[in-house]
Order: C-alpha cells, then structure tokens, then sequence
C-alpha cells in the first residue's frame, strides 16, 4: 500500500531531490520532450504519495496520449501540479544510511540431473535501486541463474540470501521476489481484470487499486490495450503488460529473462529507462535483475554486468580490474590488410568477427584508433568503444 | 467482460471483490449463484409449463437427464472461463478466512449446480401436490373400494384365513431386554408379555409341527408379539400360542406402497368388512356406479387419453374372476396412476428419502469441490499423478482384499484405507524438510487431503467392522441404532475436522510444498 512502504531509499536530500526532478520535468516542457516529460511528471507524483496529485497526473498523461500534444492548457496544468508537488514534497532532509542490500548470492551452483551443463560457483549481489545485466551467449547458465535466484530452481550448493526479507520461507520469497520468465504464460480474461487481481492479491485494494492500476497503465503507456485480452495484443505488448503486472505486486526484486526479445528498437530503450526510472523510485525502490542479448542497451542502464560463459561467471563490471585495454568495434567496406596498414609498427590486434572488426590495443586510445582510420582514408559506417563492455568478450 | 442478463450492481460486485476480495473473486460464487439461480427458474418455469400429468408416468428421467447436460455446460463454463484467477498460485497474500472460504465456496457452487438437476423433481412434487390433495385422494381411494365391494358383494364375500403361531424360546436369554422394549412402546401388553416368555422357557423345539393336521407355526416371541400388534384378528389358545385371522383383500384398488400416507390412511380390507361386509345393507347398485363412474374416469388417465374411461387394452385370461374385475373396473390403470400421484407427491416426505437426496448432493459436491480444491493448490502433472495414484492403489487394495482370505472384506478395506492414510500422512511430513519440490510429495499432500475429510466414517467403519453384530433382534436394533447415531457423528464430525485442518496444517502442507523450487 502506499503508505506502508519499505523505505529502501539511499542519503538523499528528499526536498532537494523533488525540486531537482521538477527543474528537470520544467526542461522537457521546454523542449518538448513530452514522452519523457509524462513519464518522469508520473513517477514524481507517485513518489509523493497523494492519490489526488497521482490522479492529476494520469489525467494529464491521458489527455497527452489521446492528442498526441501538449497545448497551452496542458502546460499550465503541468505546471500547477509541479508547484503542488513542491508544496507536499517531504521537508525532512535524508533517509535511510545507506541503500538496502536485497540479495546476495554466494558461490551458488546449478547442475542439472539430466544433460552436461552446470552453473559454476557465482557470487553477486544487489542492492534497492540497482539494476544487474546477465548477459552471453545462449545456452550459457543466463536463464539458469535468474531461475535459481528467483527460486523456481533448486541450487546444489552455495547461499541465496534475501536480506530484504526476515526468514523468509519460499511462499513470502516469490511474493516479494518477481520474475518474468522469457515465454509469458497466457493472461486469461480482460488485461485490465488480470492488473487489478494482482494489485489486489497483493494489498492494494478499493480505490488505491483503481488508482495504482491506472498509473501503471499509463506509466507503461498501455491505456488504450487494456480492455482487450491476451490474444488481441503483440508479443511486445504482452512483455510490457506482464511488466506492469508484477510492477503492481510491487516485488522489492524484480527478475526479467530476455525482457527486450520481443520489443522493437524503441519499445527496447522506453523499456530499459522506465525500469532505471522504476527501480530508483523513491516511492518503491527494487531492484532489478535482466539478462538480454540487447549488450549495450542493457550496459547503458545496468549499474553491474555479468558476463557468464558455459556456466561461469567471465567477468562482473563491479569487480572487474582495469587492464587499461582499448578495443573498438568498425564497421567498413576496407578490407583487413588496409586497416592493418593504418597501424604498421603499433601493436593492435585486429579481428573480424560478424560483419565487424574488431581492433584491440593497450597502447593507443580509442580516440586515437579513429583517428588513426580517418587519416588513413578509411571509410567507417559504425564506430563504438567497446573498451569497457562485454561485448569483446563474444 | 461482456456477461449475457448481467444486472449492473453484480457487475458492480463483481468489480468490488476483484479489487477487493480476490480469493473470493477467483472462486466466482458470485456469478455462480446468479446464473444458477436464473437457471433454476428457467428449468423450474419450464417444467412447469411443460405438459406432465401426475397420473401418467412421469417422464423425470428424460427431464432430468436435459438438465444434467445443462448443468454440465454450467459446470463447464464455470471451470473454463470463471476459474481463471488463482491467489494461492500467484504467491498472493491469503487471509486464513479467505483460505477456508475458498473451499466452500467451491462447494456451494457445486451445491447449486447439482441442485439445478433435481429442479424438475421438485417441479413435479409441487404440481402433483397442487393437482391432488391428500385427503381428496385418500377419500376418492376409499370411494372407490366401497363402491367396488357393494358391487361386487356377492362374488367378494369369503371367509377369513386363519394361522396358529407359537413361540419358541430361540431368544429366551434376552427376556428382560425384550421385556424393556415393550414396556417401552406397548405398555398393555407387558403381563402378557412375561406370561409368554415364561410359558415358552419349556419348548425347545423351534420348527413348524402339526397337530391333528393343523400346523403349528414356530416364530420367536419378538415376532410373534409383532404379529399381535398388526395382524387383524386372534385368538388366544394358550399364553404361547395364538390363531391369528386375516380378512379376505376386500381391497381391489392399492395405492402404492406400504410406506406412504394415503395407502396407511385408506381403508384396510378389515375397514371394508366392517364398512359393507359385517352388517350389509340393500344398495342401490346405479347409484353406486354413478358415484363409482366419475372417480374411474379420473384415475383412469392414460397418455393421450385425458379422462377418459374406456376398455383398457391389456389382454386379460378372462376364465379368472379377478382379472374380470380388473379388466371391468381399470383397477390396473387406476392404481398405476395413483402410484404414479403418490410416487411424485411424496418424493421428498420421507426423512430417510431426503437424508438420502442431502447425501446424494452433499457428497459428489464435496468430491467435486476436494478435486478442484486440489487442482487449484497443485500442479497439473502432480494433480493427474495423485489421481491415477489413488487408481492404482484402489486396485492394489482390491487385490490385496481378493487373496487376503480373510472372511470379513470390509475390515479389510477399511484397515488398508488407514493404512495407506498413514503413508500418506508420513508422505506429508516429508515435505517440510524438503529443499525441492517433488512430485511424490505432492501425490502425498494430495491424496492426504482427499482422505482426510474421510478420516472420521473410514475410522468408525473400521471399529465397527471389528464387532460383530448381535443375534438376537431387538440387541441387533440396539446395536444398529448406536451405528446409525455414530456414523450421524462423524459425519459431522468431518467437515468440522475439515475446515479446522484445511485452515491450518494442510493450507501449510501446499503453501510449504508448491514454492519450492523444482529439481
């Protein structure tokens, strides 16, 4: 329920913090940015906890999503509503120490009683308000380990703490512990119908649950689907409504398997910022666990990322040492042997690996390796720094 | 969700428990109720309508079969497309009452949809009670045989059959207990009753004999004290031995069985003697056909023949002169349509009768609503598992039984059946020291809770295979009484226990064993 939740929240000035979330809402007015600004004006009125300033919000938010605009009146609304966002702002000025660790998982293995595969000794953790990437190649212990996490699969050995919870048996650990597998199970009956009856079943009941199911329609922009039934929506669609479901239970973690597969290009990145924007909400802080093919999206948003290769963990970014290597990824029409003479006497590995190459140094920067391919008349259709991302590791 | 004759304040309290009520919710009693409700009045409206005379056989069987199917489609509807929103399998948060209500409102919507097929017995019963009154049909009865013996006097004028019964002393031990019993219902009778008992210590000899080419009947005293009580006429000889008369069947036209109440309120063959054979008078015999006539004609209903009186057309051997009379008065056709009136009339009169309809939807409810109850609370697979399970163990139990060799096969039964409750119960113990959810123990929860209801008649059929039931019959009445009361009690017993275990230990068992993880 609203007001009795979990304060995960980490040393932050509350009052400073919803002024600065209001300059912010006040610039995308500015600039138009009118998806963000809806979503970010919805996330603040949630965290201050007024159903009135909420219902303000979803109306605003309905009113933009029915014109596809934001007129003169409508700003004027929104700007209302920011200064009685800053009016109820909280006065007190921090909150808890320090953010709450959710989950932590030591030397954890998975074998399977039938078939070769095994999860090797992994350790990791989360805490409220951060988001972990799993990410490698299929077949890898990706789906193996959120599954163990979220405990639908058993471990042979190692420790799966809930901190967040106090001697949880696994009934309360899948009611706080949410996770979307990659196959959705159908929804029976009218999405609204199924939003509500999980909302309910977690406590959110009578008028709240009105409420909380509309701002989530809203938030997820999923309004104008929900009197309809699992069969009359795409698959992104059903990713994000399955999103919204568990979102409603309010788990404090929330476990995703392959949430972007099925989303296009930009269904992918609303996604992946309204969970960074979820997952820091002051109103309810979580914590996220996502594995996606989906490398840099998800590297743009994952505060740690782990790399596992045939069950073992390759590489955590949280603990990882700097081995100051720099690797690049091109794109071009050149052939190897001229880039290779871009770079006569300097030690860089070059590598051709999909349609791209891949240069690799630990003397020359990034910057430098562009440089040194544009003042070779090299032609470059794509180029990404790849010198802390996973992605040299495929 | 578009619902056909919804009325907007269900679709409001439909809308009230989703977003407030959810294990009530996910049970859809709600709608239940109502579209069974709807159902019943629209079975009850037309089975009223539909023509169904009490006289002619009642086409109940057809009737009840089409609203079976309808019941099916219902039940079909309601596991389909109602049963779609589970709490317990979305780890949601359940209050004990929502746990317990849950099973009962499971219940309660079998109940209902069950009931809806006994709506056109019920609509039968009323319109046969509507169209014939019970005093109407006891007078138009006792009309009818007192026309038909002042009509038929002289051919039904016979004389009274006789019997000599004398006890034996079969059962002489348990005198002062039959003694009880007497005082008890037959207060007069009691210094007979010692008289008797103590005249018959000296027989020993407990078969028929003749004397003087009369036979002697040898009954046990219990009986023979019934016989004084029920049969028309005696004649004492000595204080063991009795003539008892029977009066000729001055009744031509029998109602029906010997329980209902117009044939034990219509005149005995020994009420027609009286009546028209003990002091006859002259009659007029046009005017008795003219009062007779009328009542023929009414009882005389045969499909398609709405009251009409004609030669009815089963082939009578007319040599005989009962068949003559049958054949002259319809008596076959009038007393198949007053057995056809009483059967409808008083289908749901008798206590053991509704005893019997209660048990009837009591129970296939209960099964029905344990087995959803499971479903909801199980996997799919363990579900299927725990009932080819309880097959294979009921054959296993079978065979068992078959080559035990023992002589009392209900012992048998029964000490398996807490045996294997046992197993199962240990089963279940199992499964909270369990790091991973298994399928036996959940075929072990399962059919733990589909037995546990049953725990209190299997226990008490299992005592009382262990004793053995007394020879004498008055003991024997005592002992099946004191059966009859302790089964009562555990049938009671066993929804208490139930609902006191469905709220504690086995909501536990499944909570425990389905959020385990999987191998």
């Amino acid at each position: 329920m609203i007001n009795n939740l979990v304060n995960l929240s980490t040393t932050i000035n509350l009052h400073q913090s919803f002024t600065n979330r209001v300059i912010e809402i006040k610039n995308f007015l500015t600039q138009e940015d009118n998806s963000l600004l809806i979503r970010r004006l919805l996330d603040l009125c949630l965290d201050t906890k007024q159903h009135q300033l909420i219902q303000q919000a979803i109306n605003i938010s309905k009113q933009y999503n029915h014109h596809h605009s934001i007129d003169e009146a409508n700003k004027q609304q929104i700007i209302a509503l920011l200064d009685k966002v800053l009016q109820v702002a909280p006065t007190n000025n921090t909150t808890n120490a320090t953010p709450k660790v959710l989950f932590t998982a030591t030397e954890i293995t998975k074998k399977y009683t039938k078939g070769s595969f095994s999860l090797q000794p992994l350790s990791t953790s989360i805490k409220a308000g951060e988001i972990v990437g799993i990410v490698g190649e299929n077949g890898n212990g990706k789906t193996t380990f959120l599954r163990s996490v979220a405990r639908e699969l058993s471990i042979n050995s190692g420790n799966l703490q809930f901190n967040m919870l106090n001697n949880p048996d696994d009934f309360t650990i899948k009611h706080h512990v949410a996770f979307i597998p990659q196959r959705i199970p159908k929804w029976h009956g009218l999405l609204k119908d199924n939003l509500h009856f999980s909302a309910s079943l977690s406590g959110i009941k009578g008028i709240e649950n009105e409420l909380m199911v509309s701002f989530m329609l809203e938030r997820l922009n999923l309004t104008k689907f929900a009197n309809l039934t699992w069969n009359q929506i795409s698959s992104g669609y059903r990713t994000r409504f399955e999103i919204a479901r568990v979102l409603l239970q309010k788990p404090q973690l929330l476990i995703l398997d392959e949430p972007l597969a099925n989303l296009d290009i930009a269904a992918q990145q609303t996604i992946l910022t309204d969970l960074q924007f979820l997952a820091k909400s002051t109103y309810h802080p979580m914590g996220i666990i996502l594995s996606s093919q989906q490398l840099h999206e998800v590297e743009k948003v994952a505060d740690d990322i782990l790399f596992l290769k045939q069950g073992k963990l390759l590489y955590q970014s949280k603990t990882a040492v700097d081995t100051k290597e720099y690797v690049v990824e091109v794109e071009t029409q050149a052939i190897k042997e001229k880039l290779q003479d871009c770079f006569v006497n300097q030690q860089v590995q070059i590598s051709f690996n999909g349609g791209f190459y891949t240069l690799q140094s630990s003397q020359i920067t990034h910057q430098d390796l562009l440089m040194a391919l544009i003042n070779n008349g090299i032609e470059i259709n794509y180029f990404r720094n790849i010198s802390n991302s996973t992605k040299r590791f495929f | 969700m578009n619902r056909p004759f919804a009325p907007n304040f269900l679709k409001k309290y439909d809308d009230y428990l989703l977003k407030n009520k959810p294990e009530l919710y996910s049970t859809r009693f709600h709608w239940v109720l109502y579209y069974g409700l709807i159902t019943i009045a629209i079975v009850a409206a037309l089975f009223t309508v539909i023509p169904n005379d009490a006289r002619g056989d009642s086409p109940i069987f057809m009737h009840t079969c089409i609203v079976v199917i309808i019941g099916i489609i219902g039940l079909i509807i309601w596991l389909i497309f109602l049963l779609r929103f589970n709490v317990f399998k979305r780890f949601g948060n359940i209050t004990a009452i929502g746990r317990l209500s849950v099973f009962w409102l499971y219940f309660l919507c079998s109940v209902i949809i069950l009931w809806s097929c006994f709506v056109p017995s019920v609509v039968e019963t009323l319109r046969a009670n509507y169209n014939f009154k019970e005093q109407t049909l006891i007078k138009d009865l006792n009309t009818i045989n007192t026309a038909i013996c002042k009509l038929e006097y002289d051919s039904l004028k016979q004389n009274w059959s006789s019997s000599i019964y004398q006890a034996n002393n079969y059962f002489s031990a348990k005198k002062d207990t039959v003694i009880e019993y007497f005082k008890e219902d037959y207060t007069t009778e009691v210094e007979a009753v010692t008289t008797m008992i103590d005249s018959v210590e000296s027989y020993s000899n407990d078969k028929n004999y003749d004397i003087e080419d009369v036979k002697i009947n040898k009954i046990d005293y219990y009986n023979l004290l019934n016989k004084l009580q029920t049969e028309d006429s005696s004649v004492k000889i000595n204080d063991s031995t009795f003539i008892f008369y029977n009066c000729p069947p001055y009744k031509k036209v029998s109602a029906g069985s010997y329980r209902d109440v117009i044939s034990n309120n219509s005149y005995t063959n020994f009420d027609l003697y009286k009546i028209v054979f003990q002091h006859p008078k002259p009659i007029n015999k046009a005017k008795e056909w003219q009062t007779l006539k009328p009542l023929l004609e009414k009882y005389s209903y045969e499909f398609g023949s709405l009251n009409q009186y004609k030669t009815p057309t089963y082939q009578y051997d007319d040599t005989l002169y009962l068949n003559r009379l049958q054949k002259k008065y319809n008596i076959y056709t009038i007393e198949n349509n007053y057995r056809n009136i009483i059967e409808r009339k008083y289908r749901f009169s008798n206590a053991t009768e509704i005893q019997v309809l209660i048990r009837l939807i009591f129970y296939p409810s209960l099964i029905f609503s344990l087995l959803l109850f499971v479903f909801r609370h199980s996997t799919t697979k363990t579900f299927f598992l725990s009932i080819l399970s309880g097959f294979l163990l009921f054959i296993l139990a079978a065979i068992i039984t078959a080559f035990s060799g023992y002589y009392d096969t209900t012992l048998t039964v029964f000490s398996l059946m807490l045996l294997y409750f046992l197993i199962f119960s240990l089963g279940t113990i199992f499964v909270f020291n369990s790091k991973t959810r298994l399928a036996w123990q959940g075929i072990s929860i399962n059919l733990f809770t589909w037995m546990v209801y049953f725990l209190p008649l299997i226990a008490t059929s299992w005592y009382y295979s262990n004793i053995q039931e007394p020879n004498d019959d008055k003991a024997r009445d005592i002992f099946i009484e004191s059966r009859l009361m302790a089964f009562i009690t555990a049938e009671v017993i066993c929804p208490i226990l139930f609902t006191i275990l469905l709220a504690t230990i086995i909501y536990k068992m499944y909570r425990k064993w389905y959020a385990l993880p999987q191998e």
